[in-house]
C-alpha cells in the first residue's frame, strides 16, 4: 500500500509561514492540516489536503523540556472538526535543517497518541503526522485496520511539483 | 550503459530521472495527439502509465496515429495496444494500465495519476476532465487543434495547449470553456464529426505539451512557469502566449480547495 | 446558492432527499431518490437537477442510470461525469425559463410519459 497526500502548494506555504511565526514561549509551532480520502480501499489510497488550522496561541502549554506542547483544548478542536466533518488530520510541525525530517524521541513517545485520539474519533479514515524540515517533509499515516503506521508519499502540488517520500 | 541512456537530458537536473520515473501519467485519448504524447514521455523516461482509449485502428487514423501500421488496422488493434508496444518497446518493465474505455469509467485508475494530458474530442470532455482532476488536485495538460474553412477562403489551422493546475487558472477563467461553445457543441448533440487532423500539427501541441510538463515535473527551467494558455496559429506556425491570460481573476473562483475530494452534498 | 425552502419543500414531496453541491460554479440538486412516472423501470431512481441551466439549457435533469418507459428516449450516446459520478441524459429542452424548481423536475419527466 502506498498512500499519496496531494497539498496544494498555497497550503503548503501557508503551513511554513505558520511554523516559521515566533510563539511567546514555545520553540516549535504546531497545526492540524485537514483533509479529503478517497480510493481507501485500494493499493493508492488517497488523501487531498484542504485546510490548515494553527493551534491557537493559547492553546500551548509552557515545557521546557520539549519544543511545543498543546493543550487538551487544540486536540479536542481537531477531534471536533473531524468528527463533524468527516475528514483526515495530520498533526503537523517542523525541524530545523535540511532534508529528510526526522522524529524526534520526543516525537516518537507523545505524537502517536495525539493521532490515535483522531482515530477513535474517525476510524474510517485514516491519520497521521505531518514532519517538515526547511526544504521537505514527512508524512506518518495509521490507516484504518492497519496496527502500524506506514510512510505516505507527499506531492506538493504547484509549479513545480515537488515529491517526497519518507520512511516509516 | 543506463546511465548513458539518459546522459543527453541530464541538464534537466541531478535527480531529474528518478524524479521522472516516480511519475504516474495519465493520457486520455490516443488519437493523433495523444499517441505523440506517449511515445515522447516513453522516450523520456516515463515508467508508469495509465492510459484510456476505446477505439481500434482505423485506416483514416494512419494519416496522424504514431505507432500504427497497416497491420494494425486490418487486425482491428485496440489504439491502447499500439500505445503499450510503443511503451514497451522502450521500456520493457514499464507499468501499464491499458483501458478500452473512456476514463469515467475507471475513474479510480485516472485519481491515481500524478499528472494527466488530455487528447480529447470535445469541450464537454474538457469540462467533465477538469472537473474531476480539479477534485483530485491533478495538474492537467490538455491538447487539440482544429481546421475551419469558411466559405471562398482558405483554411484556418489553429490549436491549443493549455495546462490547469490547482492553485492557477483554470479553463474557465481562461474562456476556453465557456457557456457559449459548450451550449453550441451540445446543440449537436455530442457529435464531434470528423475533425480535420494532421500529424504535423499534432506533433508540435504534444511537443509543447510534454515540454510544459517536463518543466512541472522537473523545475528545470528554475523559472515559474507563466504560459498556461499557448495558441497555436497552424498557418503562420507559430506558438503565441493567449491574451486571455491577460484577464484571468487573481484567485480561481470555479474550483475551490473546500470541494477537494469527493463531493461533499448537504441537506437542504 | 441558496433556494427558497417553499420550493424546496415542494419538491421534498417526491423524493426521500434532496441534497445540494456545487462543481466549476454550478449547483446541483441530488433527488434520491426521484419517482418516475408510471410506466418507467426503475419506478425510482436517483435524478441530478441542474436549475440554473448549462450547456445551452435552462435546466437540465440526469439521471443515474437509462430509464425504459412507454416513449422511447433519445439518450445521449455517451453519459456525463458530474460530481465524481457518472449520468445519463436524452435529448429533451425545456427553455421555460423562471420555473420553479418542482415545475423544472415536471417539465423534464413530461418527457417520460
Amino acid at each position: 500500500m502506498k498512500p499519496t497526500i496531494r497539498i496544494p502548494l498555497s497550503l503548503e506555504r501557508a503551513i511554513r509561514t505558520d511554523l516559521a511565526r515566533p510563539h511567546a514561549f514555545a520553540a516549535e509551532r504546531v497545526g492540524f492540516l485537514f483533509c479529503a480520502a478517497n480510493d481507501l480501499g485500494s493499493a493508492r489510497p488517497l488523501v487531498l489536503a484542504r485546510d490548515y488550522v494553527p493551534v491557537g496561541e493559547e492553546e500551548y502549554v509552557r515545557d521546557r523540556r520539549v519544543g511545543a506542547r498543546i493543550d487538551a483544548n487544540a486536540i479536542r478542536g481537531a477531534r471536533q472538526r473531524v468528527l463533524e466533518r468527516q475528514e483526515v488530520a495530520f498533526h503537523v510541525h517542523a525541524h530545523i535543517g535540511r532534508g529528510m525530517p526526522r522524529l524526534s524521541r520526543t516525537d516518537i513517545a507523545e505524537l502517536p497518541a495525539v493521532v490515535q485520539s483522531l482515530c477513535i474519533t474517525a476510524p474510517a479514515l485514516p491519520h497521521g503526522l505531518l514532519l517538515l524540515s526547511e526544504d521537505s517533509m514527512a508524512a506518518l499515516m495509521w490507516m484504518p485496520g492497519l496496527s502500524s503506521a506506514v510512510a505516505g508519499e507527499v506531492v506538493v502540488v504547484g509549479l513545480p511539483m515537488q515529491h517526497f517520500v519518507g520512511e516509516a | 550503459m543506463a546511465d548513458d541512456r539518459y546522459d543527453r537530458q541530464s541538464f534537466l537536473g541531478p535527480d531529474s530521472q528518478k524524479i521522472i520515473e516516480s511519475y504516474r501519467v495519465g493520457i486520455a485519448g490516443l488519437g493523433g495527439g495523444g499517441s505523440h504524447i506517449v511515445e515522447q514521455l516513453a522516450h523520456v523516461g516515463f515508467l508508469d502509465y495509465v492510459v484510456f482509449d476505446a477505439d481500434t485502428v482505423a485506416l483514416s487514423n494512419l494519416n496522424r496515429l504514431v505507432g500504427a501500421t497497416l497491420q494494425d488496422v486490418e487486425r482491428q488493434t485496440l489504439k491502447i495496444d499500439v500505445a503499450q508496444r510503443l511503451i514497451s518497446g522502450l521500456h520493457p518493465d514499464a507499468r501499464i494500465e491499458a483501458l478500452p474505455c473512456r476514463w469515467q469509467e475507471e475513474p479510480a485508475l485516472l485519481r491515481s495519476c500524478d499528472l494527466v494530458f488530455g487528447c480529447v474530442d470535445s469541450f464537454s470532455q474538457r469540462q467533465e476532465l477538469e472537473a474531476t482532476l480539479r477534485r483530485y488536485l491533478i495538474p492537467y495538460v490538455d491538447i487539440g487543434m482544429d481546421v475551419t474553412t469558411i466559405s471562398g477562403q482558405k483554411p484556418r489551422m489553429s490549436g491549443q495547449v493549455i495546462l490547469s493546475c490547482p492553485g492557477h487558472p483554470c479553463m474557465y477563467c481562461l474562456d476556453f470553456l465557456n457557456e457559449r461553445t459548450l451550449a453550441r457543441e451540445a446543440q449537436k448533440y455530442g457529435d464531434a464529426g470528423n475533425n480535420p487532423q494532421v500529424v504535423w500539427a499534432n506533433g508540435i501541441l504534444a511537443s509543447v505539451a510534454v515540454g510544459m510538463a517536463m518543466d512541472i515535473v522537473t523545475g528545470w527551467t528554475g523559472k515559474p512557469l507563466k504560459g498556461f494558455y499557448l495558441s497555436f496559429d497552424g498557418n503562420a506556425l507559430t506558438m503565441s502566449r493567449n491574451h486571455h491570460l491577460d484577464y484571468v481573476p487573481p484567485v480561481c473562483p470555479h474550483f475551490r480547495l473546500a470541494d477537494v475530494g469527493p463531493p461533499v452534498y448537504r441537506r437542504i | 446558492m441558496e433556494f427558497p425552502v417553499d420550493q424546496l419543500d415542494e419538491v421534498r414531496v417526491h423524493v426521500t432527499e434532496l441534497k445540494l453541491a456545487e462543481e466549476a460554479g454550478l449547483p446541483y440538486i441530488l433527488l434520491s431518490p426521484l419517482k418516475l412516472p408510471a410506466g418507467c423501470r426503475p419506478a425510482s431512481v436517483d435524478a441530478l437537477l441542474s436549475p440554473t441551466g448549462r450547456d445551452g439549457y435552462t435546466s437540465r435533469l440526469f439521471f443515474a442510470e437509462k430509464i425504459t418507459c412507454k416513449r422511447e428516449l433519445n439518450w445521449n450516446s455517451v453519459g456525463v461525469r458530474i460530481l465524481d459520478r457518472n449520468w445519463y441524459a436524452f435529448s429533451w429542452k425545456t427553455n421555460r425559463e423562471n420555473l420553479r424548481l418542482l415545475q423544472m423536475v415536471l417539465d423534464h419527466l413530461a418527457a417520460l410519459r
